[in-house]
């Protein structure tokens, strides 16, 4: 079967290509979808992955991912929790992640605030696998250690854990974010939120060192349209 | 209603001794809000887990403060919170009379008076900036007014020009034109011929010109468009001096004879068969891959940035970028650069006191310029690559702001060559992007004149990051559905320059005034075609698709509007509806008037002088405390605390970013973008590099053109580009070159200019490497008094930016600059005079440059990089600030390792300082494994092994041993 994923764009969005590339080097057919069409034109129950990419959204105006998710909430809210609630996966990277935080998709208290240095961070991060984590996203991944950038001023996750799954930790603290948490799930796990961008650390020459780590980000991708085909 | 956001977690900081600043806070203003609507604009805007609403959860008593500073911004500046706010509001309510306005609030403690607070918060240009103590707003806090925009509505006026010359040039001064006198009476001349008389009757136009056509030949013929000075035809002499002789000579004009001649020399005798465009679009086009080819441009913001330093970094890089979208027929932007020039950030207070009232802190200005390229790259998703922070003292007159871009075109597109552009008499304007205000008024001619005290707050712009991201998705769409014929940016001189260009290629436009979007009413007719209001690009889209193109730009939001259309009638016609308002004929718009004649003399080296006149003296007695005192110079020290904050790897394409980041982090020599990403080839890449050595401008230009050519070479050959593929883009900012009573020493500045153009032919050739293009500011000058009264005059040094692309054959190839493991040999490959004591980081009195064989250097880059591709080399780093201890040490920072070097390496006729610190270009470190020893000595002959790379982590000397933990942290402390 052809396992088709949704990347969303326009409005400040600026990571689709790659974003769409990842999926696409995992075997799936993306598709790049402006916020017009998807909030008013196309049928997202025809797609079996969705991408929400990092960006800018509506300039990260009042704060990151605030406006986007008050349009889908006017527009598309029972569409976006039926295609939760088929099981199908989602992702949100960076600012993706901020707007799936603020569609309240991992708790109502749950919230993505600034660094606590007030300051973006372009670096990169080795990140650690939750040992209970057990989401479709990371399947054959235990006792991995990932290495990806982030790049993100409001990535300190902050409120109340209990309606998501831990996902990811940092090495150390990089933005204040509780237990150094960078990756968070959905309690069916077929939703991840993540700060760090690993569509941006899918090649070895992309990396500083540790350069055969690109592969676990792969397999980030490959799980999802694998789960899909076995799935679907 | 009033809404104030305050944060319930804010990391306190100290912003001097006198004030800590507690917490800021955002202020929204709303308007026609429908009943019922607060709920929901308190869930908008505050968030439940980190933010209070001050009066609603959170009492301003409550707060521990002493005083609020409340800035909004002035009436017609762009907010752009404001704007994203609204649309949400107005879509949730369906609503379009909502408005909104937002400020921000900061909380301090501080034994500060309210007008030293004031100072230190928002610029007045363009805000207001409000200081209440805690007993004065403890029952509200007053809100300011927000007057809307109202402007008187004007005809056009008719310029009577049969006046005096004196009375000539009082008029040019009055309305902002920069026209000189001997233009001013071209313009006279013109219309008082017969012909043209008889012209404007028929056309029932007034006999002398109307407003409109003084402002658009304003425009047209600023030294900002038109580049007058680079056109001069000059005399060049010199005085008997101890560098290059370049001889007596009259130069046709320093842009031809230099830069333009080099690169057809190079074209056509060495057959470089990879130009497409040079010169003559907005940016320069090469071919480094089989399907895509990449662009270049790099542009300054100088007078921008020293009046709002946000605003004017921000704007200069959504104008780079549209340069980009406007190459060909529209290129995608992927990389920005960003090199700046500033004076230094830790003034003491004594020199603080002999700043002119006018001048911004430069600590301010770096930290404003710094959120502006945060905003620009970060919001836009261009990844910024490369860049450079320059410091000098005469840079507190005038910071440099230099911005540019790389985009990437599809070779061919629905079958038609990409890099034409293909618009016909018929075609319709279309504008599309933000509307056109009274900000941005005169940029073109303002930037045309030097810096005074009272600079005109329309010159001053809020760039839109969010909006030209739209604009530029939809213009990408438009592109390869064919939708359009031609598009170009509006940059300075808005659509009397956009428009005018376009015309030039079908003979002939005409607009109508009442079709531009505007901000608000009331905006004088000549103020519509010349605004630079930002984030707007002009298209020349046939009938034929005209529906299409207008149906797509209103589903993205794109604001089209169609203002008229191109024909071939050789006029720029500009109509209120059916009435001609003005009419221009287009040869004299683009007229090349008479060059101007200048005098160049060169007086030789000169010693440097900062503007404040203080001398700083360094004494060393002991070789550690040389190197210690080298790591932590502004121009050496890390900038890793800034440039982080930049965004370097969004479209996953950056493959040697501006920091190695290991252990630690180590500096990069240049950037390499990956094609594959751009739909370019899988294993190949293209480079980025700049050089820049304003440092020895006073010295001698023609050196520091050779220098900063060099660097900026060298710097792509040290991360794997193939050297036979590399291109140049120029950017000159100078200081004021035409005599006048004020500028006693124009002569010797211009004759900088010409030594300038004569290094950089000669070198350019020997190099065998083109420019492509490139920009340039000559009034780069702030003319005002003291705090004391005095009149002062701060010339920025005489700066060339070279900013490099290069094609990289193999991703194999790319090197980066840092030590990969211990016991490897580390060599210096380079000239080897090292007799004159030119280390000007630590002797900054030092007249003496060493000499400059581009011809050995070229040789040298090439044998380099035939062992890059041999796989040789480890790490490759340049050596220049610093010289070689320097670049040696900055190799050892991210694996932290050691090395150790023995002064028996020394020639004979060598001390071991002039070896250490020399900063004579041409140089690199490279490590290379012991095996490949032979191989690499037998290919190198000039190759030098130096030491060792060691596990230990010291830099060892004789017997002085330095940690290298230690280095690192004087290279990389910063103080917030």
């Amino acid at each position: 079967m052809k396992v088709k994923a949704l990347i969303l764009s326009g409005d400040g969005i600026n990571c689709e290509v790659e974003t769409a590339k990842a999926f696409e080097l995992a075997g799936a057919e993306s598709t790049i979808v402006t916020l017009e069409d998807f909030l008013h034109k196309i049928d997202i129950h025809e797609y079996h992955i969705m991408a929400f990419p990092g960006g800018f959204s509506f300039g990260d105006e009042i704060r990151s991912g605030k406006i986007l998710a008050e349009l889908i909430s006017l527009y598309k809210s029972e569409e976006i929790k039926k295609f939760i609630a088929d099981n199908k996966p989602i992702i949100g990277i960076c600012n993706g992640f901020q707007i799936l935080t603020q569609l309240k998709i991992f708790g109502n208290e749950v919230s993505l605030c600034e660094n606590t240095s007030h300051q973006f961070i372009n670096k990169w991060v080795k990140l650690k696998l939750d040992v209970e984590q057990d989401s479709l996203w990371f399947r054959n991944l235990k006792e991995t250690e990932f290495s990806m950038p982030i790049r993100h001023k409001e990535g300190n996750l902050q409120g109340d854990l209990s309606s998501c799954h831990p996902a990811l930790n940092y090495h150390e603290d990089v933005n204040g974010s509780i237990d150094n948490l960078a990756a968070i799930t959905n309690l069916a796990g077929n939703v991840l939120g993540l700060m760090p961008h690993p569509e941006a650390a899918l090649h070895p020459f992309l990396f500083h060192e540790n350069k055969d780590n690109y592969k676990f980000n792969r397999q980030l991708f490959s799980n999802a349209v694998d789960y899909v085909k076995e799935t679907f | 209603m009033r809404i104030d956001v305050y944060p319930k977690k804010y990391k306190t900081s100290s912003l001097n001794d006198k004030d800590n600043l507690i917490a800021k806070a955002h202020s929204y203003w709303l308007y026609n809000l429908p009943e019922g609507g607060e709920d929901f604009s308190y869930s908008l805007l505050a968030d439940a887990v980190s933010d209070y609403v001050l009066g609603l959860n959170l009492n301003i008593k409550d707060i521990d403060f002493t005083h609020l500073i409340q800035v909004s911004f002035k009436p017609g500046v762009t907010d752009n919170s404001a704007r994203s706010t609204q649309y949400i509001l107005q879509k949730k309510f369906n609503k379009n009379d909502i408005e909104v306005a937002t400020g921000e609030l900061y909380f301090l403690n501080s034994t500060n008076n309210k007008e030293d607070l004031k100072k230190h918060f928002g610029n007045e240009l363009i805000q207001k900036v409000e200081v209440y103590t805690k007993a004065e707003v403890l029952e509200a806090i007053p809100s300011p007014n927000f007057p809307a925009v109202k402007l008187e509505t004007h005809t056009p006026k008719v310029i009577e020009l049969d006046i005096s010359d004196e009375e000539l040039e009082n008029l040019s001064t009055h309305y902002l034109w920069a026209l000189s006198i001997d233009e001013m009476k071209f313009i006279q001349n013109y219309y008082m011929r017969e012909d043209i008389q008889k012209k404007r009757e028929q056309q029932n136009l007034p006999k002398w010109p109307v407003d409109i056509e003084m402002e658009i030949l304003a425009q047209t013929w600023s030294e900002h468009c038109k580049h007058k000075i680079f056109g001069a035809h000059i005399k060049y002499s010199e005085d008997s001096h101890s560098h290059t002789k370049i001889e007596n000579k009259e130069v046709k004009g320093v842009f031809k004879t230099y830069i333009k001649d080099a690169t057809s020399y190079i074209s056509n005798e060495l057959k470089k068969d990879w130009l497409i465009s040079v010169f003559t679009d907005n940016a320069g086009i090469v071919r480094f891959d089989k399907d895509i080819d990449y662009c270049l441009k790099v542009e300054t913001h100088n007078s921008p940035s020293a009046l709002d330093p946000y605003g004017g970094a921000l704007t200069g890089i959504l104008g780079v970028n549209r340069d980009i979208l406007g190459c060909g027929i529209g290129a995608k932007p992927i990389a920005n650069t960003d090199v700046l020039c500033f004076a230094p950030s830790d003034y003491s207070d004594q020199i603080l006191s002999k700043m002119p009232k006018k001048l911004k802190h430069p600590k301010s200005i770096l930290k404003g310029v710094h959120r502006g390229i945060e905003d620009g790259g970060n919001k836009s998703g261009i990844p910024t690559v490369n860049g450079a922070i320059m410091f000098n003292d005469n840079y507190a007159g005038k910071p440099l702001v230099y911005c540019g871009t790389v985009g990437v075109l599809p070779q061919s597109l629905n079958g038609k060559p990409t890099h034409e552009k293909n618009q016909k008499p018929g075609d319709y304007i279309v504008i599309c992007g933000g509307s056109v205000g009274a900000d941005g008024i005169h940029g073109a001619t303002f930037s045309s004149l030097e810096l005074k005290d009272d600079a005109p707050s329309t010159a001053v712009q809020i760039g839109d990051p969010f909006t030209q991201k739209k604009l530029t998705d939809f213009l990408l769409l438009a592109r390869d559905k064919d939708l359009y014929n031609s598009v170009t940016d509006n940059g300075a001189g808005g659509l009397s320059s956009s428009v005018g260009e376009m015309a030039d290629l079908t003979n002939g436009a005409s607009i109508n005034i009442n079709k531009v979007p505007l901000k608000y009413q009331g905006l004088n007719p000549f103020e519509i075609v010349i605004s630079e209001s930002q984030e707007r690009m002009t298209f020349s889209v046939p009938a034929a698709t005209l529906d299409e193109f207008v149906n797509l730009a209103q589903d993205m939001e794109c604001n089209p509007a169609v203002i008229g259309s191109f024909h071939d009638q050789g006029s720029f016609d500009i109509y209120s509806d059916t009435k001609l308002l003005a009419s221009l004929d287009l040869k004299l718009m683009h007229e090349d008037l008479p060059a101007m004649k200048l005098e160049a003399h060169f007086e030789g080296a000169k010693a440097f002088t900062p503007w404040h006149k203080e001398s700083q003296d360094q004494h060393f007695s002991k070789l550690s405390d040389k190197i210690k005192t080298l790591m932590s110079l502004p121009n050496i020290k890390s900038k890793h605390h800034l440039v982080s904050q930049f965004d370097s790897e969004v479209k996953a394409a950056t493959i040697i970013k501006p920091f190695v980041q290991k252990k630690n982090f180590g500096p990069s020599d240049a950037a390499v973008i990956w094609g594959g990403a751009h739909g370019g080839s899988e294993d190949a890449a293209i480079c980025i590099s700049s050089g820049l050595i304003p440092q020895i401008s006073h010295i001698d230009t023609y050196k520091m053109t050779e220098y900063a050519i060099d660097e900026a070479f060298r710097n792509a050959v040290a991360s794997g580009a193939n050297p036979n593929y590399i291109a140049f883009c120029d950017n000159y900012c100078w200081p004021d070159p035409i005599p006048s009573k004020k500028n006693p020493d124009a002569k010797h500045k211009l004759a900088q200019l010409v030594r300038s153009g004569e290094a950089l032919y000669k070198t350019a050739l020997a190099y065998e490497a083109p420019f492509i293009s490139g920009k340039d500011s000559m009034k780069n000058d702030f003319i005002g008094a003291t705090r004391d009264g005095d009149e002062i005059k701060i010339s920025v040094p005489p700066t060339l930016l070279v900013t490099s692309i290069a094609k990289v054959d193999h991703i194999q190839d790319v090197r980066t600059t840092d030590f990969q493991e211990a016991d490897q040999l580390v060599y210096y490959i380079g000239p080897s005079d090292f007799t004159k004591e030119y280390y000007h980081s630590l002797n900054t009195e030092s007249l003496e440059l060493s000499d400059f064989n581009a011809i050995d250097n070229f040789n040298r880059y090439k044998n380099i990089h035939s062992l890059i591709q041999a796989g040789l080399c480890e790490s490759i780093h340049d050596v220049s600030d610093g010289g070689i201890i320097a670049a040696v040490i900055e190799s050892c920072f991210p694996n932290l390792l050691g090395f150790s070097l023995s002064s028996d390496v020394l020639k004979t006729d060598e001390t071991l300082d002039a070896f250490l610190f020399n900063e004579l270009p041409g140089g690199f470190i490279i490590s290379i494994m012991p095996e490949h020893k032979e191989k690499f000595e037998s290919t190198l002959t000039d190759a030098r092994q130096i030491g060792i790379t060691t596990k230990t982590p010291d830099i060892t000397i004789d017997n002085e041993v330095l940690s290298t933990t230690e280095l690192y942290n004087l290279w990389s402390h910063y103080e917030s």
